[in-house]
């Protein structure tokens, strides 16, 4: 196994190439752990997902057992599943709901807030100080629109530096909804024997998918054509060409700007939900919300799709096994049959049942596996955008798909792992 | 209600059949036993997953599952190359009277897939509703509750 010093992870990123170990080295994997998911802002679950005081949510991210809570204050905690007594841990289920958290050791049972409020024996304990011995709490969590972030270090930028320009993408994922509220539905959950940042690359790799999903793309066209004609060919503008651009800390984005047509827009057609949007922002801004096809990419961790209205976490288990949740959202303030549609055409879309991402799962199979034989020294991300240049939103900006973003993202990479990053 | 002794043999052959038109990729022979209404849902994390308010891991009708039949055959499938190899095991079969003259099936199953180099097994229950058309049975609904659904999952085959 390579060694690799201190700032020598640096050198692994070279311009538009970077080194196959950054996938396949037990070595990286670890240091990305410890200085990037270690260090920056992670993101750990939507609010929705715990509505009421008692929630809770049990999340595993790289190495660190999570808890997510929302206490009876209303406000919502990202704590650590581990007993302070000796180390088991005190939530058993993925969600729930309860007034406390009972570890199954000795008894030791601790609120929603993670203050410990019971210890079995307490008369006969060294003076155990119960007031320092709750649970555990991540460094830092901060929120933005209901996103939910922690970072395991008490220093560094804060998340409205950390996600820059992401927050306006944030809202208005979430100002699509009548009521500027996303509320998730229970997760689905894939993995794959490849490394993490793949499911990340992937997420903004707009060259891959006319090849990868050749099968899913023809047979969905020739299956709309025929049960609604030629909406494709007619809701697609020809002069619609995709944008794409790169902001803040290796953050990203795609807008589709027409140019995927009608696809999943079957679950907008009550009309009552553009109705709702022309009421509120008048009749430009709804039809421009209601056509909005947007992939969102939050550095290290968080995936968003307008269109399907959902998001992905990405968790990184080892350095060739990645575990993806993916939460369908409903838009509050929509009907059933929107939300409904939405939820189904989500699963239709990430699930292991579904018609996209088994595509992309099989492909860093694929990619791992070459990778670990070491034939390929280098990894290319050479394609580049059209008119690349810097918009009035300080963001990098260009058109079609291209290798750009990657590009950025392991120039950020290459900081976030050399020894003077903060 | 339990049903005589003969329709139990007949469901039972029935879920065999399909079993192995599945195994054999069959698929269009496999769609011949679906009703046109047909509603295939494999729920999410909770056995009793209200469809109201829970996320899927996959609920199709007809059309989209003719649809995955075609991109199972498409020449440029990843997900097909090499195809899995699997092996449908039904046990537990129960059956009895439901509305309109269909049948309501419940069965144990036990999926095997083998793909690129590694075994993977699925254990479940599933529910049918069955529906007599022109002299057959056919699938008026099918429901399977895996008991891997809460876990994070490799690409499956039609369950």
């Amino acid at each position: 196994m390579t060694v690799y010093a201190g700032s020598a992870y640096a050198s692994l990123v070279m311009g538009d190439q970077v080194d196959s170990g950054v996938y396949t080295s037990p070595e990286v994997f670890e240091q990305e752990m410890r200085r990037i998911f270690g260090r920056t802002w992670i993101f750990i679950g939507h609010a929705s997902e715990v509505p009421n005081p008692g929630d809770f949510k049990t999340v595993q991210i790289g190495q660190w057992p999570l808890l997510m809570t929302r206490h009876s204050d209303g406000l919502v905690r990202v704590l650590f599943n581990v007993c302070r007594h000796r180390g088991s841990k005190v939530c058993y289920d993925a969600f729930g709901n309860t007034n406390s958290f009972m570890c199954m050791y000795h008894g030791w049972t601790y609120d929603t807030a993670g203050a410990l409020n019971a210890v079995p024996l307490l008369d006969h304990m060294n003076d155990l100080d119960m007031s320092s011995h709750g649970l555990v709490k991540v460094a830092r969590v901060e929120t933005h629109r209901d996103f939910v972030f922690a970072s395991l270090s008490p220093e560094g930028p804060t998340l409205a530096e950390h996600l820059g320009r992401g927050t306006y993408y944030l809202d208005v994922m979430t100002d699509r909804a009548p009521d500027r509220e996303i509320h998730a539905t229970r997760p689905i959950r894939y993995e794959y024997d490849g490394n993490w940042k793949l499911q990340f690359e992937n997420y903004c790799d707009n060259y891959h998918p006319w090849y990868l999903h050749n099968s899913a793309i023809s047979v969905g066209v020739q299956m709309m054509k025929e049960k609604y004609g030629d909406i494709f060919a007619s809701s697609r503008r020809s002069d619609a060409i995709a944008v794409e651009r790169s902001f803040g800390a290796a953050h990203s984005m795609t807008d589709f700007a027409g140019t995927r047509g009608a696809m999943w827009m079957d679950a907008y057609s009550d009309p009552a939900f553009l109705e709702a949007l022309e009421r509120r922002d008048g009749p430009e801004r709804a039809k421009e919300l209601l056509d909005l096809d947007w992939h969102i990419m939050i550095y290290p961790n968080l995936l968003l799709h307008t269109r399907l209205n959902h998001y992905r976490v990405i968790n990184p288990v080892a350095v060739d096994h990645t575990e993806v949740t993916a939460y369908a959202c409903k838009l509050g303030g929509a009907s059933d049959q929107v939300n409904d549609r939405l939820v189904k055409n989500t699963a239709h879309h990430v699930s292991a049942l579904g018609e996209i991402q088994v595509d992309d799962m099989q492909a860093f199979n694929w990619v791992q596996k070459g990778l670990t034989s070491g034939a390929v020294e280098r990894v290319n991300f050479k394609l580049r955008g059209g008119n690349e240049h810097w918009n009035d939103d300080g963001e990098y900006e260009w058109t079609g798909a291209s290798e750009t973003m990657m590009r950025f993202q392991y120039q950020e990479w290459a900081r976030l792992m050399s020894d003077e990053a903060r | 209600m339990v049903v005589s002794r003969d329709l139990q043999h007949e469901v039972e052959q029935f879920l065999f059949h399909e079993a192995e038109l599945l195994e054999n990729r069959r698929f269009e022979e496999w769609l011949e036993l679906l009703t046109r209404d047909v509603i295939y849902w494999v729920p999410n994390i909770r056995d009793d997953s209200d469809i109201s308010d829970e996320a899927m891991i996959s609920y199709e009708g007809y059309d989209e599952l003719r649809a995955r039949t075609v991109r199972l055959r498409h020449p440029l499938n990843p997900t097909q190359k090499p195809p899995p190899r699997t092996r449908h095991f039904i046990t537990n079969v129960s059956a009895e009277a439901g509305e309109g003259g269909e049948l309501r099936v419940r069965c144990n199953l036990l999926v095997y897939v083998s793909k690129d180099g590694k075994v993977v097994h699925h254990p479940g229950t599933s529910e049918y509703r069955l529906r007599e058309e022109d002299g057959s049975w056919r699938i008026a609904s099918k429901k399977v509750y895996l008991i891997t659904n809460d876990l994070p999952l490799t690409p499956l085959p039609i369950m």
